[in-house]
């Protein structure tokens, strides 16, 4: 009796992961429980950083087959090994990779976004056009760096400052990233407002930031309900890889604005999403295993990735600056940086800075109006790099 | 690497997202036009022109005030204006009796409330 209770402990200390670990392991906790210090103490994204954190730091503990990133690398999945085989977050994982989640986020999204900015003043479309200069800019940085095709259209789509975009890329074109690229995506979200207002006062004069915009005009219902399905067919016939996330997003839009489906809207605002992004978040955290989280890629991803953000505000700021041009000094600049998505952080950000200028300048509701075109501008971009290189 | 794809990349990306915006841009701005002449619409044809202003509204923290409407405000607003401007003058308890001739709405960019609003939206900054 003594012997099987010896031999027991022995399996159970042997199988256990203080015997299995290794130094790489132990990194990524450390890098897990930064994060999730970050998002608790900080508030850095937490809906999402904290899920991820956690999901991260799940994958690294040994032996708990919870998630194998063995089974989605290649060209097929076989399905039956992952029912069979796999672990709770590899069943949770098909949502990411049947690209389920990003686009039921959209969902969300599009029920809790007013776009009564934007149809007020439509020439904001063009900054949210504007803005996606770093997406392509990083992309051209990225391949420099060694990073193939593939791989560098997913890290220049962290310049499009919306996270389920770039896990829907990336999952598709290089689905071995998907942690960095994620845990890049949402952490400089979140520094939106250390990165963008020193590029935005570089770039403008006193006068350009004290710029106070006239009023927005009333937005009739009938054109916010018009104005999704308008946005759908548009973007969907000229774009069709932009339409999971375009359709979504304008889907829960419409919902909301039609006043007709309060409950379904509720659910789309509220348990859906929550449930949804928990599934996504804690997913995409566990695809950050150490093999392939600690190499040298990550470094050049985060590199271009801050790259892109920088170079998405510029970009946005640029046209800014002609739109003040030529408007006659009508348009704030400060606007511009909004295009980069990142709602509604980005659009903030430009209220804060012109409001630092002149304190009864209020940049906020013309900001969104950059700022949800923003949105719709990295759908399209990224429905363009997916039908190239997808 | 093959550059002519890479640059061929970033520039169909950039004329794609340009030419998709621009065509919502161009139906929006439409969009807004159209409703906008729709909206006129009714304004051309004769309206019933609203109700004469109230005369005078005596409101004294004794007796209840009688308001009637002005122009796009209607009988309760004013009646609760009126009445809240009772209690505050009944608080004060100077005991004279006052008259409300007219109430306009004030019209600023940034009132008390937007300022408010505003700050609470900016404020993790």
């Amino acid at each position: 009796m003594f012997d099987v209770f010896v031999n027991s402990v022995k399996d159970i200390a042997l199988a256990s992961g203080f015997a299995n670990v290794n130094w790489q392991q132990l990194v990524m906790i450390g890098i897990a429980c930064f994060l999730a210090y970050l998002a608790i103490a900080r508030g850095y994204e937490p809906l999402l950083l904290l899920p991820i954190a956690f999901g991260m730091m799940l994958t690294n503990i040994p032996n708990n087959g919870l998630f194998h990133m063995e089974f989605y690398i290649g060209n097929s999945i076989d399905y039956g090994t992952v029912l069979h085989d796999g672990g709770l977050l590899d069943i949770l994982y098909l949502g990411v990779k049947l690209g389920l989640y990003p686009p039921l986020i959209f969902l969300g999204i599009g029920s809790m976004t007013d776009f009564g900015p934007l149809i007020a003043n439509p020439k904001s479309f063009l900054l949210g056009a504007a803005a996606q200069l770093g997406i392509f800019i990083a992309f051209i940085g990225a391949l420099l760096l060694g990073f193939t095709p593939e791989e560098a259209s997913s890290i220049g789509i962290i310049g499009g400052a919306d996270g389920p975009t770039a896990i829907l890329v990336t999952k598709i074109l290089a689905p071995h990233l998907l942690g960095s690229i994620a845990v890049a995506a949402y952490s400089y979200m979140a520094l939106v407002p250390v990165i963008q207002p020193p590029i935005m006062k570089a770039m403008t004069t006193k006068k350009e930031r004290a710029v106070k915009m006239t009023a927005l005009r009333p937005v009739s219902r009938t054109e916010k309900i018009v104005f999704p399905i308008l946005v759908t067919l548009v973007v969907c016939f000229m774009v069709p890889d932009a339409t999971p996330l375009i359709g979504m997003l304008m889907l829960g839009n419409l919902m909301k604005e039609s006043g007709v489906v309060d409950r379904l809207v509720k659910t789309a605002q509220n348990e859906l999403m929550n449930i949804i992004t928990i599934c996504l978040g804690v997913t995409v955290g566990a695809t950050a295993r150490y093999d392939y989280f600690l190499t040298p890629k990550t470094l050049g991803i985060l590199a271009m990735g801050l790259a892109a953000f920088c170079l998405g505000t510029f970009g946005g700021v640029l046209l800014g600056k002609l739109m003040y041009i030529l408007s006659g000094g009508k348009i704030n600049p400060l606007i511009g940086s909004a295009g980069v998505s990142a709602v509604p952080m980005a659009a903030r950000v430009s209220q804060k800075v012109g409001s630092e200028e002149d304190p009864t300048n209020f940049l906020l509701m013309h900001a969104m109006g950059p700022n949800v075109a923003g949105v719709i501008g990295s759908a399209v971009a990224a429905g363009v790099l997916l039908s190239i290189y997808g | 690497m093959d550059w002519t794809t890479a640059w061929g990349t970033v520039f169909t990306g950039l004329v794609v997202v340009f030419i998709a915006l621009s065509l919502l841009i161009l139906l929006v701005w439409g969009m807004g036009k159209i409703m906008e002449s729709a909206g006129n619409k009714p304004k051309a044809a004769p309206a019933p022109k609203p109700a004469p202003k109230a005369p005078v509204a005596p409101v004294s923290p004794k007796a209840a005030p009688v308001v009637t409407a002005g122009e796009n405000m209607d009988d309760e607003v004013a009646a609760a204006i009126t009445a809240a401007l009772a209690v505050i003058l009944a608080e004060e308890g100077s005991g004279k009796s006052y008259v409300v001739r007219s109430i306009r709405r004030v019209r600023s960019g940034s009132s008390a409330w937007g300022r408010a609003g505003l700050a609470e939206n900016v404020r993790p900054f």
